[in-house]
């Protein structure tokens, strides 16, 4: 790779966004419209949060549990393992993900002379420009978290630089994948990976990383990780941060970052889609098209192996620190924060992915025989059923893992009702306030026009507030009663916003597909 | 073509780069979608200095053709040569001799023509102000100035057409491959360009040009091949084209035949 041609392609990238930042100032948006936009993308941006956070805070809290207890070397080999596993979900859900039906040769750059390793760093300094918040704010916001949880704060933030490479290096990764698996021509259905010995590389790769990643557990505590996985890498550096009295920050800052950065980088890439070419398919059955539909979402199937993941990795450790005699962790923190980290994303992920459900909702009315309710609920299903997954996996595993059943299903039970009041209201407020105002190519609806996405970075930039605040809140943890309240109150919302919405669209779908094509 | 010629082509093909070799050399070409074959299989040779022009009805194959000489698009099978280098195994290499004009828009939308002629410049690695000088004189010879600030995705299609051909000749690559470039395009500004064609062919400039609007490519093509159904029917001069036929097109229509069972559509009636 020439280091002139990768100047160039950040500079281009740079006057790129400039471009779009100069359109959007020129645009003459009223005030309901800058809110909603601008909500859209805090809330937007608070949902790519609470998808990266689970693993993050759950290796965090169980790391430094670890260090608390003296278990440094355990801690090490967990975290390493912790790192593959980041690592195995990220290279399957590229390969799960829809492949980009652009290929290269439809690019502006395919008639350069740049080098194939040039057009992936082009894609990372796409993502470089685009997410700034991915390689700056939230390293630099996560590690204050982490570093204020271990009254290590310094710790933390000297460890933001490596973070950040971190990120990039995983970013990398997923792109490199991305790339492999993306047909060079619209017509070509068979990319390296689509073909039979790409995809045998790919799986045994997979496969042989899977075995070495599973070894370790065999033998946790004796230094077992083998040095060819990036697992190897974040042990080492777990010890050594340990040793120089870093403690869990660094540790727990270290997993999140190849977890996170994987991990989200991987979901956010593809774009979420509604494809169009199933909605033909609502009018044989909706609920079983509806679980297809979940299920072709990239972001679901991501989240998906992400809940399941993390909770089947909480379970294994709880099984290996049982077996090894450790049950006295400190229990408190860990409701804490997942009791937190549910009351404070689970609205505003559901909220701001349904601000978009009634658009979707209104642009299928025409094209099915189904009632207006019916479409909402549909939309909702479709993007509450991922979330749900990963929400109740994580705190079921951690109730596993702790025997702390009360406190683990009352952060379950608030984190439901969150998760209700969030899509009713988001419901609500997509047939109210119709946004996105634009389709796609696909004639499917974006979930956030051009203006309101490029305020997607800055909104991310404050997401740790509320965050933070409720970590305050929930530190004496939650009752069962507050908890049920939460669930009842959610509910309630969640069903009335669900039908509001419905009678919006019934009464004027013409005018919201309308506002969508505006 | 017979398999001893067939022998010969692929030995001049696979021969060491000399400078009397033909710009693009092009054997038993092949490329498969699936399981449609668009090309089956054809043989080309354009020489250096010449305006070459692919010609046939929608669905022939000559965007693939453009596409997987350039550089764009790998083959299923035969051998290509473009000025002496293999498109598949240096397509970088390739593409720092020659401007592509492809069938999509090759500009990034966001940015102005001028923005989009300095950057790519950069990535070729020329220098500031003489990029700055050409880019000046290629937008106005193509009539973009009233345009070069405006974002590309506001222009019509024919003013971004404008803007792709400028970035694709700014670098002065000795091979132009040109995909429909009319296509869009109005008159007056069909003319210019066709004129600077003319010039450019006249410093040894060569053109490959894909298009199915006969009477342009008559007026400006030395070399024609009508592409049908993935194989080449003709090759030669565009005087060996025509032949005994008054253009282009009706040679064309005779080499292809054309719709003789025209339905009548009575039920068309207003």
């Amino acid at each position: 790779m020439r280091i002139r041609a990768l100047v160039g392609l950040f500079q281009l990238q740079g006057q790129v966004m400039l471009s779009r930042w100069r359109e959007a100032a020129r645009q003459k948006l009223g005030v309901p419209a800058l809110l909603a936009g601008a909500s859209a993308s805090l809330l937007a941006g608070l949902m790519l949060l609470a998808a990266s956070a689970a693993f993050a805070i759950v290796g965090t809290v169980l790391l430094g549990a670890l260090a608390e207890a003296g278990e440094h070397q355990l801690g090490a080999a967990a975290g390493g393992t912790m790192a593959n596993i980041a690592v195995i979900l990220t290279g399957l859900t590229v390969l799960l993900s829809d492949t980009q039906r652009t290929g290269l040769d439809q690019h502006p750059l395919s008639i350069l002379p740049l080098r194939r390793s040039e057009i992936v760093a082009h894609d990372l300094c796409s993502i470089l420009w685009l997410q700034p918040s991915a390689f700056v704010i939230w390293p630099a916001c996560l590690a204050l978290v982490a570093g204020a949880g271990q009254s290590s704060p310094r710790a933390a933030m000297l460890s933001v630089p490596a973070a950040s490479g971190t990120v990039a290096l995983a970013a990398a990764f997923a792109l490199l994948l991305r790339r492999l698996s993306t047909p060079l021509h619209p017509g070509d259905e068979t990319p390296f990976l689509g073909r039979p010995l790409g995809r045998s590389l790919a799986l045994g790769l997979l496969v042989g990383w899977l075995i070495m990643m599973l070894g370790p557990f065999e033998q946790l505590g004796q230094d077992p990780l083998s040095p060819l996985t990036p697992g190897h890498w974040v042990a080492r550096a777990l010890r050594a941060s340990w040793a120089h009295d870093w403690r869990a920050a660094m540790a727990g800052l270290a997993l999140h970052l190849v977890a996170f950065g994987t991990l989200a980088l991987a979901i956010t890439l593809p774009e979420l889609r509604l494809p169009r070419a199933t909605l033909p398919r609502l009018r044989r059955d909706w609920l079983p098209t509806g679980l297809v539909l979940t299920w072709s979402l990239p972001r679901a199937r991501a989240l998906f192996a992400q809940g399941l993941g993390t909770g089947v990795l909480v379970l294994i450790l709880g099984a290996v620190l049982v077996r090894r005699g450790i049950d006295t962790l400190p229990i408190a923190p860990v409701t804490s924060l997942l009791s937190a980290w549910l009351i404070a994303s689970a609205p505003a992920a559901l909220m701001a992915n349904a601000l978009g459900l009634g658009g979707r909702a209104a642009a299928s009315l025409g094209l099915t025989p189904l009632r207006p309710r019916h479409l909402l609920l549909h939309a909702e299903l479709a993007i509450m059923a991922p979330h749900l997954m990963a929400l109740l996996v994580l705190p079921f595993a951690l109730s596993a893992l702790f025997h702390d059943l009360p406190s683990a299903g009352a952060a379950s039970l608030a984190g439901l009702g969150c998760l209700a009041a969030g899509a009713g209201v988001g419901s609500a407020l997509s047939a109210w306030w119709p946004w996105p105002a634009a389709l796609e190519a696909e004639g499917d609806p974006v979930w956030a026009p051009g203006a309101a996405r490029l305020l997607m970075p800055l909104g991310q930039g404050f997401v740790l507030a509320p965050v933070l605040v409720s970590i305050e809140v929930a530190k004496p943890g939650l009752s069962f009663s507050a908890a049920s309240a939460t669930l009842v109150l959610g509910l309630a919302l969640g069903v009335g916003g669900w039908l509001l919405g419905a009678s919006r669209i019934a009464g004027q779908p013409t005018a919201l597909t309308e506002a969508l094509l505006d | 073509m017979s398999m001893a010629k067939r022998r010969t082509y692929i030995a001049t093909v696979n021969a060491s780069p000399r400078q009397d070799t033909p710009a693009i050399l092009v054997s038993g070409l092949r490329r498969r979608f699936g399981a449609i074959d668009a090309l089956c299989g054809i043989d080309l040779i354009v020489p250096r200095g010449s305006f070459f022009a692919l010609v046939g009805p929608n669905g022939a194959g000559k965007s693939t053709t453009v596409r997987i000489l350039s550089g764009l698009i790998s083959r299923s099978g035969g051998q290509v040569r473009v000025l002496d280098r293999d498109p598949e195994t240096d397509p970088a290499g390739l593409k720092q001799l020659i401007g592509v004009v492809p069938d999509f828009p090759a500009v990034y939308g966001e940015l102005s023509p001028r923005q989009n002629l300095m950057r790519m410049c950069q990535l070729r690695g020329m220098d500031v102000d003489e990029t700055l000088r050409r880019a000046e004189e290629i937008t106005t010879a193509l009539s973009l100035e009233a345009h070069v600030d405006q974002p590309c995705k506001t222009l019509s299609h024919g003013t971004r057409k404008k803007a792709v051909l400028a970035a694709a000749m700014i670098h002065a690559p000795a091979l132009l491959f040109l995909d429909e470039p009319f296509e869009g395009i109005d008159p007056v500004s069909a003319h210019t360009i066709r004129r600077m064609l003319e010039q450019l062919r006249t410093r040894g400039v060569t053109v490959f040009l894909s298009s199915h609007v006969m009477p342009l490519v008559e007026s400006v093509a030395t070399h024609v091949a009508i592409l049908a159904k993935g194989s080449i029917r003709s090759a030669g001069t565009l005087e060996e084209a025509i032949g005994s036929h008054a253009t282009l097109e009706e040679a064309l229509l005779a080499t292809l035949g054309g719709n003789e069972r025209l339905p009548g559509l009575e039920w068309y009636q207003p």
